[in-house]
């Protein structure tokens, strides 16, 4: 595959969240303005690239048995390095994503990514794979987060709608399911395609420790 | 034997060169804001009181003076005083305000940082007619309407506005003889 | 400081760790198809929750703070996590046969659920002591069990249900779950 075709693919086609299921829980936890939307989505876009670099040019090096626990500690590396960034420049937004800014650490999208591609490509296919499931990531975080803005409050980035009446709902946890599910229908609805019937053990970066999963039922 | 080790060795030598690089980074980029004016601190004042020349009120040992729930206290020229409060709302220290007091009662309201939940908690900053009731009040006496939806930190701020009060009235000479 | 009893209703019903913080949601909406893995996967979670509270309590505050390196926290925390998981599946493997015939398949998938961390790095935030942890830790996993069940159930109905096809699968399964979490919202403001 080109590089160019690397880069796109995770935009819509394999788009991590709504075509992946992968990162839920930021998806409908930080999604309650558009500007903490595409502040988390650029934070994990940041990591996802440094990490897919680091574990692209450490794949030799790592042995198998600690790969895990390697990648999560990049990872996390990343993580506190965006941390540190973010509280310094924007303080703002550095508040109000919280705990979730630590928690890009177990996002599902990053050491899934880790494991399945840069651990197996080499730099630069590597770079246009975190590119573009970073941004197919900021781009379905913008668009969820301006839904519930806009429905839940009224504004978007933070400039008023005139006469829109707005329904708390959706800026409520509840909002956040309610519009992920209707995001994930209209999305299929407009590839032609069947709505994925499972969150299956596919997601789980875990997956390949993970064999009884299948057997068992577990995470099917 | 080699295969055996090189795992958990490989994994410590990652961990000890990320954890060596962060310290590296944070100490390099670590700034003490502690006792400093900050710009989103100036902006807030100028927000109350004006342009001026604003001052932190410090111990004799230097470090910043503060009093029960108060962070900072700062004054201008004027001899004008406000005082930077974080308090909890719905989010643990979610409310960072400056609360601007004079002998005539709190003088203005600037919010630093809200940690609120948007389009909910966020409506004590956005909403201006909230702000408002508080402006004038001398104590903790007066007619409160919390905002529908943000209990938790319309009462965040209640609580806010009344340390600073507090603080006026318990240390006004210490303050503006300072 | 919290009481330990506000702790406790805070961390089963109104701050429900799936339904109003949105952590774990990944097993949340993968494992809460049968009532029996809704069981497993939250005893795991629960018994992971609670070993992680206990030891990275002393380390933040024996090693971390000390050292004024706090801000290596979500390092250490991921890592003490992922070899605590490790090796507990060891021990259960060995030890504990039947057990590990009940939870191991859930083992694995725990250490990217990012409930587990975010309740060590909840706790820290939120200064609580070493008990206080300990019983934050036990009802968020009780909670997060008790979800799970509940799910389980009302999953079992949405599948038999005749829903709009773009909407069967996971779109249904999210909708449900928002009702769910909008009943819960009528326990906010409980221990407050």
């Amino acid at each position: 595959m080109s590089n160019y075709a690397e880069f796109t693919k995770g935009l819509i086609k394999e788009n991590p969240t709504l075509v992946g299921l992968l990162g839920m829980c930021p998806t409908l936890a930080v999604t309650t303005t558009a500007f903490n939307g595409i502040g988390m989505g650029l934070a994990t876009t940041f990591v996802l690239l440094g990490s897919n670099i680091v574990i692209s040019l450490l794949k030799n090096v790592i042995p198998k048995s600690v790969k895990l626990p390697c990648y999560i500690v990049i990872i996390a590396g990343f993580v506190t390095l965006i941390e540190m960034l973010m509280k310094g420049y924007i303080p703002s937004l550095y508040k109000s994503l919280g705990t979730f800014l630590s928690l890009i650490t177990v996002n599902c999208i990053i050491l899934g990514r880790a494991e399945m591609f840069a651990s197996k490509n080499r730099v630069l296919p590597s770079i246009m794979d975190a590119l573009g499931m970073g941004l197919g990531f900021t781009g379905a975080l913008t668009l969820m987060a301006s839904v519930r803005e806009i429905m839940g409050a009224g504004t978007w980035f933070g400039i008023k709608i005139p006469y829109f009446q707005t329904m708390t709902l959706f800026i409520l946890p509840a909002g956040g399911f309610f519009v992920l599910g209707c995001i994930i229908a209209l999305v299929n609805k407009l590839s032609d395609k069947k709505p994925p019937q499972e969150i299956g053990c596919s997601s789980c970066p875990a997956n390949g420790d993970c064999s009884s999963c299948h057997s068992e039922g577990g995470a099917r | 034997m080699l295969s055996k080790i090189k795992g958990p060795l490989v994994l410590t030598v990652i961990c000890t060169v990320v954890s060596a690089l962060l310290i590296i980074v944070y100490n390099a980029t670590y700034v003490d804001t502690t006792g400093v004016i900050t710009d989103a601190l100036l902006t807030g004042l100028e927000e109350i009181y004006g342009e001026d020349n604003y001052t932190m009120l410090k111990n004799e040992d230097g470090t910043v003076l503060t009093y029960e729930g108060i962070t900072s206290v700062i004054v201008n020229d004027k001899k004008q005083v406000s005082f930077e409060v974080i308090a909890n709302g719905y989010a643990k220290n979610g409310i960072h305000v400056l609360v601007g007091v004079s002998d005539s009662g709190v003088e203005g309201i600037s919010f630093i940082e809200l940690g609120e939940t948007p389009g909910l908690g966020t409506n004590v900053r956005d909403n201006t007619d909230f702000v408002k009731q508080f402006i004038g009040v001398r104590d903790d006496q007066y007619e409160f309407t919390a905002l529908t939806g943000a209990t938790f930190s319309s009462k965040g701020m209640k609580n806010a506005v009344n340390t600073a009060l507090r603080a006026y009235q318990e240390h006004r000479e210490e303050i503006i003889n300072e | 400081m919290k009481g330990l009893f506000a702790i406790m209703l805070a961390a089963l019903l109104t701050d429900n760790f799936v339904l109003s913080k949105f952590m774990g949601i990944c097993p949340f909406l993968g494992v809460s198809k049968k009532a029996s893995s809704s069981l497993g996967m939250g005893a795991a979670v629960t018994f992971v929750m609670v070993c992680a509270a206990a030891v990275t309590y002393p380390i933040y505050h024996l090693i971390l703070v000390p050292l004024e390196i706090t801000y290596l926290k979500t390092i250490a925390f991921i890592l003490i996590i992922a070899l605590f998981v490790q090796l507990v599946e060891t021990a259960m493997k060995k030890l504990m046969p039947p057990l590990y015939s009940a939870l191991g398949v859930y083992l694995p998938l725990i250490t990217t659920n990012c409930a587990v961390l975010g309740l060590t790095i909840l706790n820290i935030d939120n200064e609580y002591g070493f008990g206080q942890s300990l019983v934050n830790a036990l009802f968020s996993g009780l909670g997060f069990m008790m979800v799970l069940l509940i799910f389980s159930g009302v999953r079992s109905r949405v599948e038999e249900a005749d829903v709009p096809e773009t909407f069967k699968g996971v779109p249904a399964t999210l909708i449900a779950a928002a009702i769910l979490s909008l009943s819960f919202l009528g326990f906010s403001g409980l221990g407050n």
